[in-house]
């Protein structure tokens, strides 16, 4: 500000001609922050992605090398390089790839999500299962194997969960909202009530249920990609590319809306429009995913955050590096979960809970000081 | 945002000649549990003048932003931004006419200085601009003198910085009329002379500014026209000069108050009794 160097003139001289106003440099462009790191972070991560997943393609009860994992895989996409048995085959397409494909699309729906609700409510803290979004979602696919509904064909299920998932979305958000923001300790209370709500009801559901729904009930509670299958994967996708296709577009709306509600309004953001799509489609992704693998808690809590401390909280960037790293963290800790006990399985929701939950604490703490106190 | 890219041939960024009307309340009203807030407030302010609102506490200063910006709707009356009602304006056109600095800001997340400034661009998204965001962007940061903070994280910036970052991004919207609710209220002596300069330099150039202060000398230096309210209710309107007299300033704040001028100039000089 020290190059306005004019004085000042006495008011109420409309009529002066305006006087060259020295208005800073018009140089001197602003260097990109150097803490940021985004430029490398998409790559390396779809990298890791890949490694991942053709390590653990290759893990489990049954070795196979990566060599033939590599080969089998490249084999369906036409190219004909190296053999593969037919009994590694079998396991690779039947078994493992189900696996791995579904806890890719599980995650990134899973991490997106997060960032996205994140993004909309304001706060960090946001994140399908504390706030009870999943539980939401698992009711309504509960309830829907119990009621025996098939309205939607092979996507009843998917369909139900995605309804609990919107609804408990919408209630949440209406109850815990102010200005645009959501204030930690209303959030978190009012996930506490929508979780003992939705598990209340879920338990009168297990209550009801004969044998065959309970085993899928459980099923529910845990969290787990062990059921993959290909028709499962297909029942997933459209929800998934809907969501992971449009959420980018509200980048910089969600950027904006950190100035709260009314500062995204003097901007020109119609913040009514931009809650209410990001809002439907992080139900989606929820709900979606709720209804292939369970409830998997803490990966929309976890992985924003992570990219956020590599690369800031750009939504540009945010939102598709949190749909690759929650895919990645899902695919490592299924592979986990399958081979640290084997042959026992340990349940992927109650690995992720284990790492999750303490991370949350943390969190909590830290916003709780930053914010003096339980603002 | 797609939504407003559809208009995008429709807005109008023409800039305004110096004393054309910039906004202009008419007979406004906003009442809240059946008590006015704002009561029956017409005003004018044109492209060129700087208006300073003052009053006491719960005088409704807040208010009457709140209705001039379109963040309130009035029960009672018009409010004009370029001759047009507010509510016919699309979200985004109305961020392209008029730039609003709250009292304080808190930023979600912790951005940059840098990506904070560059929001206040979002309405220009898509249409050309005859200086580049980059340049826009760095000469805003090195007017309110924060250049140096570029990449620093918001929250992690004192209030006095908070409130300079905060100016910058509503002056690298660039829109013609601008609202700044006490500015100065988070700053030393020096940026809150440095503020209200810059605010008279952007009023030189055809910007039509409304500035909620509390500081009567500040707003005797620096605006054009001084605007009173009491009770909701506008007291007087009118040059530094007219407005601030002994008798209409005590009575305003029930205080009593002397207005002398500073030894050697005519500039009014401020005092309450003591």
């Amino acid at each position: 500000m020290a190059t306005v160097t004019e004085r000042q003139e006495p008011a109420g001289e409309p009529d002066s001609p305006p006087p060259a106003v020295e208005l800073g440099p018009p140089t001197a462009p602003v260097p990109a922050a150097p803490r940021r790191h985004g430029r490398w972070l998409m790559p390396t991560l779809v990298l890791l992605l890949l490694a991942t997943s053709i390590v653990s393609a290759g893990m489990g009860a049954f070795e196979i090398p990566s060599d033939q994992v590599l080969y089998s895989a490249l084999h369906h996409l036409g190219l004909d390089v190296g053999h593969v048995s037919e009994a590694n085959e079998a396991v690779l397409w039947n078994i493992r790839f189900p696996r791995i494909v579904l806890g890719i699309m599980v995650g990134a729906c899973l991490g997106c999500a997060g960032a996205a609700m994140q993004g909309v409510f304001g706060n960090p803290l946001a994140e399908p299962g504390v706030i009870g979004v999943s539980s939401g979602a698992a009711l309504g696919a509960v309830g829907a194997i119990v009621l025996g509904v098939s309205a939607f064909g092979s996507w009843t299920v998917t369909a139900f969960a995605f309804i609990g998932g919107l609804l408990t979305t919408l209630f949440v958000y209406l109850l815990s909202r102010s200005d645009g923001r959501t204030e930690v300790v209303t959030l978190v209370l009012t996930g506490i009530a929508i979780n003992a709500l939705a598990g209340a009801a879920i338990g009168l559901f297990t209550f009801v249920a004969d044998d065959a729904e309970l085993r899928s009930i459980t099923f529910w509670n845990l969290g787990s990609v062990g059921g993959a299958s290909w028709r499962i994967i297909g029942a997933l996708a459209p929800f998934a590319v809907i969501g992971l296709l449009i959420l980018p577009r509200y980048a910089r709306a969600l950027d904006i809306m950190a100035l709260g509600e009314r500062g995204a309004r003097h901007l020109g953001v119609d913040t009514e429009r931009v809650r209410v799509v990001v809002v439907v489609l992080s139900a989606t992704l929820v709900g979606a995913a709720v209804a292939a693998a369970g409830v998997i808690t803490f990966v929309g809590l976890v992985v924003p955050h992570i990219i956020r401390l590599i690369a800031g909280p750009r939504h540009r960037l945010l939102l598709p590096a949190s749909a690759v790293l929650g895919a990645l963290v899902t695919v490592a800790a299924d592979l986990a979960a399958r081979t640290v006990a084997m042959p026992k399985e340990v349940p992927l929701g109650v690995l992720t809970a284990l790492i999750g939950a303490p991370f949350f604490l943390w969190l909590l703490r830290r916003t709780r000081s930053r914010q003096g106190g339980w603002a | 945002m797609r939504l407003l890219a559809r208009s995008r041939s429709a807005i109008d960024r023409s800039t305004p000649e110096i004393g054309a009307v910039g906004v202009e309340a008419e007979d406004v009203t906003f009442a809240i549990g059946g008590r006015n807030l704002v009561d029956g407030v017409s005003l004018t302010v044109r492209h060129g003048e700087i208006v300073a609102v003052l009053g006491p506490n719960g005088a409704g200063k807040s208010t009457l932003l709140g209705l001039l910006t379109g963040d309130l709707t009035p029960h009672h009356g018009t409010v004009r931004i370029a001759g047009r009602p507010v509510p016919d304006y699309a979200q985004r056109e109305l961020a392209l006419r008029r730039g609003v600095l709250p009292q304080s800001v808190t930023l979600s997340f912790p951005f940059t200085v840098d990506e904070v400034v560059r929001m206040g661009r979002a309405p220009h998204a898509g249409l050309p601009s005859e200086e580049s965001e980059d340049t826009i962007v760095a000469r805003c940061l090195a007017e309110t003198d924060v250049a140096h903070l570029a990449d620093r994280t918001y929250p992690s910036l004192s209030g006095g910085e908070r409130a300079r970052v905060s100016l910058a991004r509503v002056l690298a919207q660039g829109a013609p009329v601008l609202f700044l609710d006490e500015p100065t209220a988070a700053l030393d002596l020096k940026h809150t002379e440095d503020v209200l300069r810059l605010a008279r330099a952007r009023a030189r150039l055809g910007d039509a500014v409304v500035i909620v202060l509390h500081d009567l000398n500040l707003a005797a230096a620096y605006a054009d026209r001084i605007a009173l309210l009491a009770g909701g209710r506008l007291v007087a309107c009118g040059v530094p000069d007219e407005v601030c007299t002994a008798p209409v300033l005590s009575d305003l704040y029930g205080h009593p108050v002397e207005v002398l001028r500073r030894p050697g100039t005519d500039e009014l000089l401020i005092l309450p009794s003591r």
